[in-house]
């Protein structure tokens, strides 16, 4: 049933380039050391911050696909009130999740005695950061769920790989851009 | 679920799932912190880490994709060891030292590129090559566990692996390159 060197061939391609998206990733990271380290609280948030932008960009494009294949949703750039009802929910869910984040970062920080933003700056960074990729990773994701389905493609299928190897690569510029404005 | 038609809704569905990816990723957050400490022993470190989380969470949730699938088909078994299992381990962990050697030279060559100290490229690869193999290792022999587990339950696997894979798998990779990484500096190349 299974065929091992399929499995592989199909693999391979979609999983190197994926590796290539994400040593960009890991390019601003590096660059960014001595900040990272000056700043424990936003180094320790990198994995969950880029947990939240993955959850809620799949969880965005994987309703905007069984919206669009069961017919709800036609893919036309009109104003629709499903997909601003997912819109204003996944934006309600960021505010909170990214909020907490910034609070764990910056106790984190305080505990670590690196004081060199103040408390109240942490959550003001996670936020404008997170939600300034989550809207981009909206607006991409429903831009490319339209494209692939009207092309006949699943979009189940393209998207969210996709996105989420984006999104890393996206969140980790946001976050760090956004902190190197504020220190 | 898809037409849920009030955003409270969705809020209340999505937001417990949300905040406690976000947990875990603190957790995660933690070991890195751990290892960047160590970064000045192995400079261009950090360049690997996005990439190694990247490849953990692609192969552990289409091994865990491919053995729901089989599963439901029937010719992965809940019984014994069967062929399928066994080749969709042996896939996972070949793919995993595979595409870590690519990341490995990938992120030397681009630590050479920024200009800077990098480590050499022996390191860049034993320590990637190393990480990906030992979580691949683990991560292949846990998400059949709960594939397996979940659909002798009567749950469906294709729910319970791929979220789990995903927040695991995360913690896993970083206390392996922690380790692997308190190794290479231990061997002293």
């Amino acid at each position: 049933m299974i065929e091992t060197r399929e499995v592989i061939k199909e693999s391979l391609p979609v999983l190197s380039v994926c590796a290539a998206i994400s040593i960009l990733s890991g390019l601003f990271l590096g660059k960014n050391e001595g900040l990272l380290k000056m700043l424990p609280g936003i180094l320790i948030i990198v994995p969950a911050f880029n947990a939240i932008n993955g959850n809620i960009s799949s969880v965005v494009s994987s309703r905007l696909s069984s919206a669009l294949h069961m017919g709800l949703l036609k893919p036309d750039f009109r104003r629709s009130d499903i997909l601003g009802k997912n819109i204003e929910a996944m934006v309600i869910v960021s505010v909170v999740a990214f909020f907490l984040l910034g609070i764990a970062a910056a106790s984190v920080d305080s505990f670590m005695g690196a004081e060199a933003v103040s408390f109240m700056m942490f959550p003001l960074i996670t936020l404008t950061a997170g939600l300034l990729t989550v809207m981009l990773l909206m607006l991409g994701s429903i831009f490319t769920s339209y494209l692939v389905y009207r092309h006949g493609l699943d979009p189940d299928n393209v998207v969210v790989p996709m996105l989420t190897t984006v999104g890393d690569f996206v969140g980790i510029f946001m976050l760090l851009l956004i902190t190197g404005v504020v220190v | 679920m898809v037409v849920a038609n009030s955003v409270f809704r969705i809020v209340e569905e999505t937001l417990p799932i949300i905040l406690l990816f976000t947990a875990v990723g603190l957790f995660t957050g933690g070991f890195l912190n751990g290892i960047v400490n160590d970064t000045s022993m192995v400079p261009g470190l950090l360049i690997i880490v996005p990439g190694l989380l990247g490849l953990r969470g692609n192969i552990s949730s289409a091994l865990g994709a491919r053995l729901s699938s089989g599963l439901h088909l029937g010719y992965i078994s809940t019984k014994k060891f069967s062929k399928g299992l066994r080749a969709n381990i042996e896939i996972s962990i070949l793919m995993s030292v595979f595409i870590s050697f690519v990341l490995s030279v990938l992120a030397w060559q681009t630590c050479m590129y920024i200009g800077g100290t990098c480590m050499s490229l022996a390191n860049f690869v034993l320590i990637t090559v190393m990480t990906g193999f030992m979580s691949g290792i683990f991560m292949s022999f846990m998400t059949s566990g709960i594939a397996i587990l979940s659909y002798r339950h009567g749950l469906d696997p294709d729910n319970t692996t791929l979220p789990a894979a995903a927040s695991i798998g995360d913690i896993i990779t970083m206390v392996c390159l922690l380790l692997t990484v308190k190794f290479v500096l231990g061997l002293g190349l």
